[in-house]
């Protein structure tokens, strides 16, 4: 460029790094001024960024436009960081879904890196800004609550939102794309437990976590332990008429009233119904692993499904009063692989995942949580468990509560206290700690929580921290 | 232990990679003054943290390295204007108490370490979400 520039000027070669890795090495006079600098680094043959939106930083200082780089006293060898400033909003999203990207570049679906400072802080901004807000109508207002949340959202309409093949697509594009899962697992919730973290990189459990089908069933199956015990315990997707004719427990259900919960559990696998039930769904078509004749019960199922389905049947007895072994949201995972390969006969490979689930209480909790108000009956109840289930439990709450509402005991909730001190619950991880000469006990125990009880990661918090 | 390396000696070495740019890319450090033969005053700058009200501005600090730095951690001061727990709204400065690399300093911290750990302190659940001041507002 301006290399006839007076001679007694001393050329400075420097780098500048941008902040995707890339480093620039540029030699420029001493006399180039920052707003020159910038012009040529906007072309596409360094950073390709406007100059009015490139920030210079050099040695803790942000380069003003008429600096010289001899004024920012910049030697040989040294570097410049280069960094986007805030993004004008006009760039942002490429409008309406899809359509638009008949651009050059290899659009991987992307959500907007820059998220203004606005929604910045909400890891599933993602999720509601314009690229996921396609064709199917977002719920209603009546489905947010005074507080803004989704505490009165209607289950029926979520199902119905349900069946809308477009938002299904949409769900699934979302769900397949690494910003959106970095997204949730940089949530708060997420992020301090390790295990959940875990479960979100296992894009198996993922994809079974938000299968439409899955949440349906969850949905249906809140309803259900929310109702009163009359009617019918599941009624089907948008019936308003709840009498015990549950039509998928027409066909061979032996010595099963009508109204039987389990009927459609353990009838025919081939029901006509099999669409509409949720738990036909759940047992994955033909392949039902209980079938029909032996009326067998669930506890006779492979090892993961055993202990889940026991040890909740208990619960759900001791602290709700009803007698419905399948409505157990884990079964949920538990059970279908998305693949509807019936249950946990294959090798599953969500089998280990919860197994390790189960054994892990911090997990447990988490997982209930997430699975909201509905988690009432199970392993330690979360303090307010009197939380309409459908709202809080719903899995769109997350996804649709932007800002403040993450709705009842979904998200937004801190874990449920354990009642126990923190010395005996973090007993044998505190004895570790301190042999490893950890003493300070407010530390350690800080460093567990955050950490989930996790010895290595807790240590890594206490070096870092 | 070892050897304790003396203040001029760590701060130089801490200059060369604050220019050279070898850090942490999301901050930066040099002299406030490249005359300072005693390499007591340094501006530094931290890049908001994505994911939170500070993703894309740029914060300025101050600070003031004392004659037994590295035994004592060095002051530090605001020079954008940032609403955080740790920061005093008046003038800027940070409160050692409040930030535990500060409050537990030891002497391999460097100010590179203060810097990530404050920016990791705008990225905790608990702050990044607090409403700030217009972006170019200074002390």
């Amino acid at each position: 460029m301006a290399d006839d520039a007076p001679t007694e000027d001393a050329q400075i070669t420097f780098n500048v790094k941008a902040a995707n890795d890339k480093k620039h090495v540029l030699t420029l006079p001493a006399v180039t001024t920052v707003a020159d600098l910038k012009t040529k680094l906007s072309s596409s043959e360094y950073a390709d960024l406007p100059p009015e939106r490139q920030r210079l930083i050099y040695s803790g200082r942000v380069l003003k436009d008429h600096d010289t780089l001899a004024s920012t006293k910049i030697k040989d060898g040294h570097t410049i960081h280069l960094v986007k400033g805030a993004a004008s909003n006009a760039r942002q999203n490429p409008a309406g879904a899809g359509s638009s990207t008949a651009g050059s570049t290899p659009a991987a679906p992307q959500v907007p890196t820059n998220i203004a400072a606005g929604t910045g802080n909400n890891p599933l901004a993602g999720l509601t800004g314009a690229r996921y807000a396609g064709f199917h109508g977002l719920p209603s207002m009546e489905s947010f609550g005074p507080d803004g949340g989704m505490a009165g959202a209607d289950p029926n309409q979520l199902l119905q939102m349900m069946d809308d093949p477009n938002f299904l697509q949409q769900m699934n594009e979302a769900m397949d794309n690494p910003a959106v899962i970095e997204m949730m697992q940089n949530s708060p919730m997420v992020r301090q437990n390790p295990m959940v973290a875990e479960i979100l990189r296992n894009p198996e459990m993922r994809r079974a976590m938000f299968n439409p089908e899955m949440m349906r069933m969850q949905l249906q199956m809140q309803r259900a332990m929310n109702q009163n015990s009359g009617g019918s315990s599941f009624p089907m997707p948008g019936a308003t008429n709840t009498t015990p004719q549950n039509p998928s427990s027409n066909t061979a259900t032996p010595n099963a009233g009508a109204a039987d919960p389990l009927a459609s559990l353990l009838g025919g696998g081939a029901g006509g119904a099999g669409a509409t039930n949720p738990f036909a769904a759940l047992l994955g078509g033909g392949a039902n692993p209980w079938g029909p004749p032996q009326q067998s019960t669930p506890s006779s199922g492979t090892d993961a499904n055993t202990s889940t389905a026991t040890g909740s049947t208990e619960n759900a007895q001791g602290a709700q009063n009803t007698s419905q072994p399948p409505a157990n949201p884990f079964a949920s995972l538990l059970g279908a692989t998305p693949t509807g390969a019936g249950g946990a006969q294959q090798s599953n490979p969500l089998a280990e995942m919860s197994r390790q689930m189960m054994q892990n209480p911090e997990m447990m909790r988490a997982a209930m949580q997430m699975m909201g108000g509905a988690g009432g009956p199970f392993g330690q109840p979360p303090a307010d468990s009197t939380g309409s289930g459908a709202a809080a439990a719903n899995p769109f709450a997350a996804l649709f509560g932007p800002g403040g509402g993450f709705g009842g005991a979904g998200f937004g909730t801190p874990p449920p206290q354990d009642s126990r001190p923190p010395e005996e619950v973090y007993e044998n991880q505190l004895r570790q700690l301190n042999e490893m000469g950890f003493y300070e006990f407010e530390r350690n125990v800080t460093a567990l929580r955050r950490s989930g009880g996790n010895v290595q990661a807790a240590i890594e918090f206490l070096l870092v921290g | 232990m070892g050897a304790k390396v003396p203040r001029n000696f760590r701060l130089l070495e801490e200059l060369e990679k604050g220019e050279k740019g070898l850090g942490a890319e999301a901050c930066s450090y040099g002299l406030d003054n490249g005359d300072d033969l005693l390499m007591s005053d340094w501006n530094g700058t931290i890049l908001g943290p994505p994911h939170s009200v500070h993703e894309n501005r740029i914060y300025s600090v101050k600070i003031h390295c004392g004659p037994n730095y590295p035994d004592i951690p060095p002051e530090i001061a605001f020079t954008s204007k940032i609403n955080l727990p740790c920061v005093d709204q008046r003038d800027g400065k940070v409160d050692p108490t409040k930030v535990p690399c500060l409050a537990q300093w030891k002497r391999d911290f460097t100010m590179e370490t203060i810097l990530i750990e404050l920016r990791r302190y705008m990225a905790l659940p608990q702050h990044k979400k607090l409403p700030q001041p217009p972006e170019g507002t200074t002390y």
